[in-house]
């Protein structure tokens, strides 16, 4: 084999580096992908050692865990009275903070996505055109408007109204809440383990748990590719070729989850999978288990009494 | 005569999720000089190879290349990052990630056009540069299709078709077989020779004595434990258990 490389190998591509020069907010797409990628990777990081760390819900035996949660989701999805949301959603701060997680991220976990979202679609809601009742703030009154859309003479913010609203939001809220606690407090295997004791079809709980597992190596993979990329950008990049990249890039990932998902299946069978979900922790109640749990129920009981 | 170094790392530590990486790595690099990172697996290597690719930046601490500082904010300017790309090539140790188009052909083109170069003198390049590497007959193939010590052979003429002054090969023989492995030692002493500088790493230490004329070795604290010439770094049997090179007998 010949190993004489070419002659234009032999001249420098010359010039110094030209003068860097800074300016704000001039990430590109795959800056910003890698910066995203590197935090899912840290909260992925963060998730598994706040389950690790010292609190109260992580004292808690998992299956009784998820069983009081689920209590207080069902408790919370089925009564009528605000204050009692109000009151759990005040025990899920609580259990935040005993929990040694972060109220920040109970705020930016539960409180945003519940304004934003549930938030939006509620206001309509609260003003007397759509629900009628007493009133509590007066938006106008006495306005004439026969265009294309009569509205009314008066429009106002009901009592009912905003009463109807905060029970969306706080029921939201509350389930959220308890959610985040749980994957919050619980490893995801722990939580794939009670799954399957309680029923859940086997099958659906390993593609969970293959899901997760595989979700991570991929996520290393994407960022191994955006830096191979980036390495190789030596010019300006034109659109066409980011949608060009960002396409084949789709691509390749379906080969490899393909290719993946045929190995994976055959290694699970070379290592005797039969379609069962191994459970592998006992469970062991101790007297602080019971007590959480009996909680849970009392709380469960409260809600009746109060509806 | 102060040397002119490519390039001055001072006191650089990386951190990912929390974990260190890299510690307190002061290094410096000449032109046309070889220089080996090995350690064991972990130790960072790949890491501060990024680093020096500028895809990774140093925090805290300082990184110049070519006597400008390499950091998040210099290489959003694009025009910095596509000059520093131009003299800066990278092999990664997984070719797939490197590898993005339809065919070999195109990939090897992608850098010269980016560049700027003609769709002619672009093409014969790559054709040039892909017979030298002996997988002229791939040209039309999909890099996917080929097998691992092809794939490497893409990704380096991918990287030298843009005539980079350095070249950052991450454990460049891992998984090849005998013939692929001494085309790769071959072509990397021949780049040298041509006056590229060359930035390997590994964590196999019988190729050191051909591929390198400095040794930088990383132990498990993410430390350099050793900076010096070959010899000294084989001699050095206690070094080498320390860094866990070799294992004791």
């Amino acid at each position: 084999m010949d190993y004489k490389l070419p002659l234009w190998m032999n001249t420098a591509v010359g010039k110094e580096l030209p003068e860097p020069k800074l300016s704000w907010n001039r990430r590109n797409y795959l800056d910003k992908t890698v910066t995203t990628i590197h935090t899912v990777l840290v909260e992925e990081a963060l998730a598994a050692e706040n389950s690790n760390r010292k609190g109260l819900l992580q004292l808690i035996q998992p299956h009784i865990k998820f069983t009081g949660i689920l209590l207080l989701i069902v408790a919370s999805a089925v009564t009528k009275s605000l204050w009692y949301l109000a009151g759990v959603n005040l025990l899920v701060v609580l259990l935040f903070m005993l929990s040694a997680c972060s109220v920040k991220a109970y705020v930016i976990r539960v409180w945003l996505p519940v304004l934003l979202f549930t938030g939006i679609s509620v206001i309509p809601g609260i003003i007397s055109w759509i629900t009628p009742g007493e009133a509590l703030f007066t938006i106008y009154s006495g306005f004439q408007c026969s265009l294309w859309l009569t509205l009314p003479q008066e429009l106002f913010i009901t009592k009912q109204g905003v009463f109807a609203a905060g029970f969306v939001l706080f029921r939201s809220a509350a389930s959220l809440g308890l959610v985040t606690l749980l994957i919050k407090t619980t490893r995801w295997t722990e939580i794939t383990q009670v799954l399957v004791r309680l029923g859940f079809p086997e099958i659906g709980v390993t593609i969970l748990d293959l899901t997760y597992r595989y979700i991570y190596l991929f996520l290393l993979l994407l960022l191994e590719y955006l830096m191979g990329r980036k390495s190789r950008l030596v010019g300006c990049e034109s659109q066409s070729s980011k949608i060009s990249w960002i396409g084949s890039t789709i691509a390749d990932f379906f080969r490899l989850t393909r290719q993946y998902s045929q190995e994976i299946h055959y290694a699970m069978l070379s290592r005797g999978y039969n379609g069962c979900h191994p459970v592998k922790t006992k469970i062991i109640v101790r007297w602080f288990d019971i007590v959480y749990l009996v909680v849970m129920l009392a709380l469960l009981l409260c809600c009746w009494r109060i509806s | 005569m102060k040397q002119s170094w490519v390039y001055e790392l001072k006191n650089v530590s990386f951190s990912y999720n929390q974990q260190t990486v890299l510690n307190q790595i002061d290094l410096n690099i000449a032109l046309n000089e070889r220089v080996m990172l090995l350690g064991p697996n972990g130790c960072g290597k790949s890491t501060l190879q990024k680093i020096l690719a500028g895809l990774l930046f140093a925090d805290p601490g300082t990184v110049t290349a070519f006597s400008q500082p390499i950091t998040r904010k210099t290489m959003q300017d694009k025009h910095f990052a596509a000059k520093f790309r131009q003299k800066v090539g990278f092999v990664f140790q997984n070719s797939d990630v490197q590898l993005f188009c339809t065919s070999v052909l195109e990939e090897v083109m992608f850098g010269p056009l980016s560049m700027g170069l003609s769709f002619g003198e672009a093409k014969e390049r790559a054709v040039e540069l892909l017979t030298l590497a002996g997988i002229a007959h791939f040209r039309d193939c999909s890099p996917h299709h080929l097998s691992g010590g092809e794939k490497k052979k893409v990704a380096i003429v991918a990287c030298l078709v843009t005539n980079p002054e350095v070249l950052i090969f991450d454990e460049p023989t891992n998984g090849l077989d005998p013939k692929s492995r001494r085309w790769i030692i071959n072509m990397i002493n021949e780049l040298n020779r041509m006056g590229k500088t060359i930035i390997l790493a590994t964590h196999y230490f019988e190729f050191v004595p051909e591929l390198a004329d400095r040794v930088i070795v990383l132990d498990e604290t993410h430390r350099i434990i050793a900076n010096d010439v070959p010899e000294a770094i084989l001699g050095n049997r206690e070094l080498l258990l320390a860094a866990n090179l070799i294992e004791e007998k």
